[in-house]
């Protein structure tokens, strides 16, 4: 963050409060107050990473969000799915604290990250929050209900067991983290290591790794953003206009360069039905992210026509975080296995030609306009707003103005977002049709 | 619970089931907030139409426009309007898609509403995705055949199923004079494309309908974009034929469990007690565990509601189920207590804003209240009037149910 904030950020401005820094950050210069670089006033952030406030008087509910940089990466080596477990037990914590209201409660527990996302009416969002604080850091945590968790996963696993989508799953994974590394595990763990887990390890683990200052909170929807900055901080918010706005406390390091210069393919030969390809490009982290969410809308609407096209059962195109803290630009594919290389190089030509290409004036107007669309209905819901903004935080320091940032994509932006992209980790999945396409991973 | 439009597989407009519940609620007082979001600030309605409702959104990117056209149908044309829902649909999604945006149509009990969602700088474009969407069906033979075989496959498999059998016996008792919105053996084995058409003719005048507009969008991009959508105006509108269709003979169900119901109309559809009813009487047969199933479903028709008990069972079990679905409200009534109102009340109030907390929800719920009685304060009128039910009138209003003779339908081995 403290690499992209100088270049995207005019007005950030960092000061120390009470042993933490606390940044305020003008998104939009229209609609937010600046504050003057010689007298910083920065904001306090009630002890938490960053938090940050999405009020819509059109809203009918709240969406509370905590993302906490830790997951089943972080897991003892043992203990494979501790985290899952513990983001499973809080959560039914919070569904006890919160007995009486209709709040919804998830978790989403991956390899780096846990999120936390409570649904609320506007009444409520107060309660819901202290429910959420008090069970993430403080509350006792019921052993019956981690009991309830683990055996409820462990029927998940018994029904996947032998799939081999999950062996797809797996190399893919270690494919972009690392054979050794514990990211590239499954965060749910495996049958015999949730039986280890105790009720000890989720409170080492919550003591260890869910820390009020390395996690960020948003709230977003029908909350009153004085009524937010006063519960969060115990005092007002410092500027009156701004939407959305924000504090944060401490930037964190970002990485110095992608996560890999040099590209791979690794073929593995199994004797199943389908196939499955894996594309990963690493994305240079000093890129700005909506252009590079743009070259993803790009990539999507070449690949992910409708009707499909022949030979493809489903795709996932996304930026995946890496455990390197910067981000992968991954396609995923089910073909069949007929269809194996030629779906393997349409992914690679497609990406490629993005890589470098200046668009025309026209066709970029045209595509920005249809990325545009598919992006702000993709927030239009007060828990994807919040999430959204909670992982902008996270990542950059800040919320994104995203229909201001959307309308200042330019050919340059773009080109460049598309020449960040590295050379690709490609991991290919099915029978061996031909003879000789590869050979079993030992 | 769910609330759950109507779908290809539902036969009675919007259909609430309730089966099975998470948690315990409780009661909220009544927030102004959301309440003002399902206000409209502004109410046009043009001489030549459509009628314009806009709800307050200032500032916000995204912006879901529902066009509402209202339609009865006769005996012989029933499912003439899903499928020119369905045709309006894929014609408006052709055109979304050149830019990116989202589109639901749908059938409800008073007609066809489409709803398109997209940034609110393209709303003159949202406007001409809307326009595609009520057009003349004159050159849509191919998805005509298709929309046409989709449905009558519908109807099939609620014929084929004793859940939908006995479904369709009460809401046939329910509604005499109302055919099933999804339509019937008899009328979309004679369906054209040429009846499509005339009910297109006859419904879709731009007078007629009306525009929810959940976004920050002028007006006068409103007007301008609207004028003369739709089909020519005509001087006179005439009703759908009351003529009758005959039926082929029904497919028998395959039957293994006992299956029994009953429903009760409620003539004030806008009662939000029915709702709540249905709720507490799902909790109460919830609480019984006994060996059997049992659910209750409220139905929405263009005129009224109806609340129905329906259970299957094992024929062992069968007189212990059929006493639980005749003695349900009776249950109910005993056991209520203001508590498990609030609570049930909580439910239906969260289970709304949820479900309006997108823009495209939002639109949804204003425009269906305004459906049903024309009112474009309805959905507020809504949620303020959940706060008025209390145990004691729900009491009343599950006594008077109580006290009326059921439709009673039963599907055997």
């Amino acid at each position: 963050m403290a690499r992209v904030l100088p270049r995207i950020c005019a007005a950030l401005v960092l000061a120390t409060l009470h042993g933490e820094v606390a940044a305020q950050v003008a998104p939009d210069s229209s609609a937010v107050d600046r504050v003057p670089a010689a007298e910083p006033t920065p904001p306090p952030t009630g002890g938490w990473g960053a938090y940050g406030v999405m009020s819509h008087s059109w809203s009918t509910v709240a969406a509370l969000t905590v993302v906490l940089p830790a997951g089943g990466a972080q897991d003892p080596e043992d203990r494979g799915g501790t985290a899952w477990l513990l983001g499973n037990t809080v959560r039914d914590a919070v569904v006890q604290r919160l007995e009486g209201s209709t709040a919804e409660v998830t978790v989403r527990v991956g390899r780096g990250h846990t999120v936390y996302q409570v649904l609320t009416s506007p009444d409520d969002w107060e309660p819901a929050y202290d429910a959420l604080e008090d069970a993430l850091f403080e509350g006792t945590l019921d052993p019956r209900d981690l009991d309830r968790d683990r055996v409820s996963l462990q029927a998940v696993m018994a029904f996947e067991a032998g799939a081999p989508v999950r062996e797809f799953e797996l190399e893919a994974y270690r494919a972009l983290g690392g054979q050794a590394s514990s990211w590239s595990r499954d965060p749910r763990g495996t049958s015999a290591s949730l039986t280890n887990v105790t009720a000890a390890d989720l409170a080492t683990y919550r003591s260890r790794h869910y820390a009020r200052e390395g996690a960020v909170f948003t709230i977003a929807g029908a909350a009153d953003a004085d009524q937010v900055a006063r519960a969060v901080t115990g005092q007002p918010r410092a500027s009156a206009s701004g939407r959305p706005f924000f504090g944060v406390a401490e930037p964190r390091s970002a990485p110095d360069g992608p996560a890999w210069i040099e590209g791979e393919r690794i073929r593995l030969v199994r004797d199943v039905t389908s196939g499955w390809i894996s594309a990963a490009f690493p994305v240079d982290p000093a890129t700005p992210r909506t252009p590079v969410e743009f070259i993803v809308h790009r990539v999507r609407s070449e690949l992910m026509t409708d009707p499909p096209a022949p030979g493809l059962f489903s795709m996932e195109i996304e930026l995946q975080p890496l455990p390197t803290g910067d981000d992968a630009l991954v396609v995923r594919a089910a073909v069949l296995p007929d269809a194996l290389g030629s779906w393997e190089r349409r992914i690679l030509e497609t990406t490629a030609r993005m890589a470098g290409e200046l668009l025309e004036p026209g066709f970029l107007q045209f595509h920005r306009r249809t990325f545009r669309n598919v992006r702000l209905v993709e927030d239009a819901t007060p828990e994807a707003e919040g999430l959204r903004g909670a992982l902008d935080l996270l990542r950059d320091g800040r919320i994104r103005d995203l229909p201001t940032e959307i309308r200042s994509l330019d050919g340059a932006s773009v080109q460049q977002a598309g020449a960040s992209l590295g050379p690709p980790r490609v991991l290919v999945l099915g029978p061996d049709l031909a003879g000789g396409a590869g050979s079993p991973r030992p | 619970m769910t609330h759950r439009p109507r779908g290809r597989n539902g036969f009675a407009g919007l259909c609430l089931i309730l089966t099975s519940f998470g948690g315990t609620l409780s009661a909220q007082e009544t927030d102004p907030r959301p309440a003002d979001a399902l206000t409209p600030d502004t109410v046009l309605t043009p001489q030549l139409g459509p009628r314009i409702v806009r709800l307050p959104t200032p500032g916000a990117p995204v912006v879901s426009m529902r066009l509402f056209i209202p339609l009865r149908e006769g005996p012989a044309e029933a499912g003439a309007g899903e499928v020119l829902e369905s045709l309006g649909t894929e014609s408006a999604r052709a055109v979304a898609t050149q830019v990116g945006a989202s589109v639901e149509g749908a059938r409800t009990p008073w007609g066809i509403a489409y709803t398109v969602t997209g940034a609110a700088s393209d709303a003159d474009f949202l406007a001409f995705v809307l326009r595609s969407a009520v057009q003349d069906p004159f050159d849509r033979r191919v998805d005509f055949v298709q929309a046409l075989a989709a449905l009558e496959a519908d109807v099939q498999r609620l014929q084929e199923t004793p859940g939908g059998r006995i479904a369709a016996r009460l809401r046939e008792q329910a509604a005499p004079s109302t055919p099933p919105l999804g339509g019937t053996r008899g009328s979309l084995g004679r369906m054209t494309l040429a009846d499509v058409r005339a009910l297109w003719s006859r419904t879709h005048q731009a007078d007629r309908m009306t525009l929810v507009v959940a976004g920050d969008v002028p007006l006068e991009i409103l007007l301008s974009a609207f004028q003369s959508i739709g089909a020519p105006a005509m001087g006179t509108v005439f009703g759908p034929s009351e003529a009758a269709v005959s039926q082929p003979s029904r497919p028998a169900p395959q039957v293994i469990r006992h299956w029994y119901g009953e429903a009760r109309v409620v003539v004030d559809a806008s009662d939000p007690r029915t709702e709540v009813s249905a709720l507490l009487v799902s909790r109460a047969l919830q609480a019984s565990n006994g060996r059997y199933e049992a659910e209750v479903q409220v139905w929405q028709l263009p005129e009224a509601k109806v609340l129905a008990v329906i259970g299957a069972a094992y024929t062992r079990n069968r007189q212990e189920m059929i006493r639980r679905v005749q003695g349900a409200i009776s249950e109910t009534i005993a056991g209520l207590d203001e508590s498990s109102v609030r609570d049930a009340v909580s439910r239906i109030r969260s289970d709304l804003l949820m479900g309006a907390r997108s823009p495209a929800g939002r639109a949804a719920l204003v425009g269906l209240r305004m459906e049903a009685d024309g009112n474009a304060t309805g959905a507020r009128e809504l949620i303020t009037a959940l706060d008025s039910v209390t145990a004691e009138s729900v009491r009343d209003f599950l006594q008077a149910q109580a006290g009326t003779n059921p439709l009673l339908a039963e599907v055997r081995p």
